[in-house]
């Protein structure tokens, strides 16, 4: 891959992060319905250790990214987790927190002991299918719910204005951190800082030229948005309108449907 | 002057808190300013003097919002802004900020204009007329569609004006609002707010630097130097044209060239470089004009690697870019970005100015003369080595920010709307510098929408429009 392609695909990785304007149904949905969808596929994937049932979850989550037509980012988005779930699952397999069936490998190196089982293996897969069913829903939440939905879904569940703006603020700098890292990426490039060469971690200078403009811009922009917020009349009335409200449809029902039905299955199916 | 004052300022002084990085620095300083219904007024002063401060306290964001020690009062139609919330000031004084980006925060049009609306109450039907009046009245039906993301800096602009009128406040505060804009979108924006003032006679107060154009729209003018009113008003030097060099081209080689390029960002459908062919000649100033969105930007990424063509070639100094690395054609283009703040992270701007260089493993006694010589040619030696660069002023930012690539003496620059922030001194002072590099055989290409800035650096103008290039042209002698 040149340096050119290379710059590409990072680009399109820290896209992938953030909302996408389309008008799929998992966009026209309203903002509870999916992040009530999130927390239930997160705790089913963290009260199971089968990776059967962490799998049928994985599926259903992809099955949701394939309706939506939301494939090419929703893979991005799992590439960004690739090390995470590497990490996770190495440590597993070497260092299981369960240790049972057949013994593959038995050592003691210095201080630490390593036993690789059957039962250890099968642990260790549904860690790493899990990293990747709470990760992708979530992924799926950020790319089809937009700040200005999102916030209005929260302020008619009647909770209070500051909390429902700080959410949706938190939720909007996902795409505009990414922007701003990119940003940020190219003024230092352009100053011939290497970021492919060396690790960050024994560099101190890259880590500041990242850090340092990312910690301004992120203070800058809460500052100036709270100020623009406030000089447009923000929390001056105890109940400020909610102009468009969003309203559930035919599709809310439809997930919340499937999943019941996926929940369940996971919960039936026997390990 | 009307009898009637929309603003008074009595004694106001502001002290910005002391931090580590930055020294406790009076901003404004026992000012008395009055200013009646219904004017036009164009405040003015160089980098630093207090213009942002002055409209910040014209909504009630100092003293309320921001911290330090404020001395004095200000009354907007008669009421202290000490005794309202910036909320209640909301209906009665509309504030517009330097960067849209900084203001807009919802995804789509209707939301950003509705959000006033919502916080005050009003009742959807309300908001419902508000909208769409304000829709029509700055033309913006058209990009109802849109998400906000996908405007260009001229609509985002109009767009952040639209959200704060929709609250028909009687005083209209704007900071610096043509900085950014091209030509066509700095004249629509005037004469929208030519408009507000006469239909509604709205006083409207605004900051900015490139006065040539507002001049002359302006009822009135007000200066400030130091935290305090210059009187009379002083207006600002134009910038010097600059006769053009006999025989630039003719003696001097190509250093850059492009044949053929064509990009298109991720996602986009329309290309926004489409075919451009372009020499860029040493100890030449090539100015890139046209409207916002038209790509100019872009080739100057082009130019440097962080972008890479999808079909063409670009030649640097005989080498195809696909070769090389950003770092490596580093070396030979220097690209200022548009925001300094994503630029500058360094403790001391001696460490800023070294950073560069340092990365191309330049030996330390040449940075140190390079760092001496772009302090000079930028004129910010009185800023010191040791101060933070994250501590400074707009204008101080976006020197240093040009500064750190200076040093890296490569063949070509490259600056990307270097004049944002700028008073017209420091861009005078960058006006020489860059025809001090063009007499070392440098070649400098700048993307700017500054008219003024253009006429006193080009030896040629080179137009895009939607990624083309529409006309090239040498300034004649």
């Amino acid at each position: 891959m040149t340096d050119g392609e290379g710059q590409r695909d990072r680009r399109h990785a820290y896209r992938a992060v953030g909302y996408i304007p389309a008008d799929t149904f998992l966009h026209r949905m309203d903002p509870r319905t999916k992040l009530l969808t999130v927390l239930a596929i997160s705790i089913a994937a963290f009260a199971t250790i089968s990776p059967l049932r962490t799998a049928i979850l994985f599926a259903f989550v992809v099955c949701l990214a394939v309706a939506a037509g939301l494939v090419r980012p929703f893979s991005r988005g799992l590439l960004l987790l690739l090390p995470l779930l590497v990490f996770i699952v190495v440590i597993d397999i070497f260092f299981p927190e369960i240790s049972s069936g057949h013994v593959y490998l038995s050592a003691q190196v210095g201080p630490f002991s390593s036993v690789i089982t059957s039962g250890g293996l099968l642990y260790a897969a549904a860690k790493g299918i899990r990293i990747l069913v709470i990760g992708g829903i979530s992924f799926l939440f950020v790319m089809t719910t937009s700040y200005t939905d999102f916030v209005a879904s929260l302020r008619i569940s009647r909770l209070p204005p500051v909390i429902a703006f700080s959410l949706g603020y938190a939720l909007k700098s996902m795409t505009a951190l990414a922007d701003d890292l990119r940003n940020i990426m190219d003024a230092q490039r352009s100053r011939a800082l290497e970021f492919d060469r060396g690790t960050l971690i024994k560099n101190r200078r890259k880590l500041m030229a990242l850090g340092v403009p990312m910690t301004v811009s992120i203070l800058n922009r809460a500052r100036y948005v709270t100020e623009a917020m406030q000089s447009r009349g923000f929390a001056s009335t105890p109940r400020p309108t909610c102009y468009r409200p969003p309203r559930p449809g035919r599709h809310d029902l439809l997930l919340l449907v499937a999943l019941g039905i996926v929940c369940l299955a996971t919960l039936l199916i026997p390990v | 002057m009307t009898a009637d004052p929309a603003i008074e300022f009595r004694s106001v002084s502001f002290r910005h808190p002391a931090s580590r990085a930055n020294r406790p620095r009076e901003v404004l300083a026992g000012l008395d300013c009055v200013i009646g219904e219904g004017e036009r007024v164009l405040l003015t002063g160089p980098s630093g003097s207090g213009k942002t401060t002055f409209l910040r306290c014209c909504n009630g964001l100092i003293p309320h919002a921001r911290p330090g020690t404020f001395k004095g009062d200000v009354f907007v139609r008669g009421r202290n802004t000490r005794d309202c919330t910036i909320g209640d000031l909301a209906t009665t004084v509309g504030m517009v900020f330097q960067d849209p980006d900084h203001q807009i925060f919802s995804n789509d049009v209707i939301s950003e204009i509705a959000f006033g609306p919502e916080q005050l109450g009003w009742p959807p039907s309300r908001i419902d007329r508000a909208v769409n009046e304000i829709l029509e009245q700055f033309r913006l039906d058209r990009l109802c569609d849109r998400q906000t993301t996908e405007l260009s800096w001229g609509e985002r602009q109009r767009l952040a004006i639209a959200s704060v009128v929709v609250l028909r406040p009687a005083i209209l505060i704007l900071d610096e609002p043509f900085s950014g804009l091209d030509a066509a979108n700095a004249a629509g924006l005037l004469d929208l707010l030519e408009r507000l003032n006469r239909e509604s006679g709205m006083t409207i107060v605004l900051s900015e630097h490139r006065t040539e154009m507002v001049a002359r729209w302006a009822s009135r003018r007000i200066s400030l130097l130091d935290g305090r009113l210059i009187e009379p008003p002083v207006p600002d030097a134009p910038l010097r044209d600059r006769p053009p060099r006999p025989g630039a081209k003719a003696a001097r080689p190509g250093v850059v060239t492009l044949e053929n390029v064509a990009f298109r960002h991720p996602g986009k459908v329309s290309p926004a470089m489409d075919g451009v062919s372009l020499t860029l000649y040493a100890g030449e100033a090539t100015v890139l004009a046209g409207p916002n969105g038209s790509g100019k930007s872009t080739l100057l990424r082009l130019l440097n690697g962080l972008l890479r063509p999808e079909s063409g070639r670009i030649v640097v100094n005989g080498r195809d870019v696909r070769e090389s690395t950003v770092a490596e054609i580093a070396r030979t283009v220097g690209l200022v970005c548009q925001h300094a703040d994503y630029q500058l992270f360094g403790e001391t701007i001696a460490e800023e100015l070294a950073f560069a260089p340092a990365n191309l493993g330049t030996p330390r006694d040449v940075i140190e003369q390079r760092v001496e010589r772009a302090r000079e040619g930028l004129g910010i030696e009185h800023l010191g080595l040791t101060a933070s660069p994250l501590a400074l002023s707009v204008g101080e930012k976006q020197r240093v920010s040009i500064a750190s690539v200076l040093t890296m003496d490569t063949q070509v620059l490259a600056l990307d709307e270097p004049t944002l922030g700028l008073d017209p001194a420091a861009k005078q002072r960058l006006a020489g510098l860059i025809d001090a590099l063009c007499a070392h055989g440098k070649a400098v290409v700048i993307a700017t929408h500054d008219a003024g800035f253009s006429a006193a650096v080009a030896d040629r103008i080179v137009r895009l429009e939607r990624g083309r290039i529409v006309d090239d042209r040498r300034v004649q002698a």
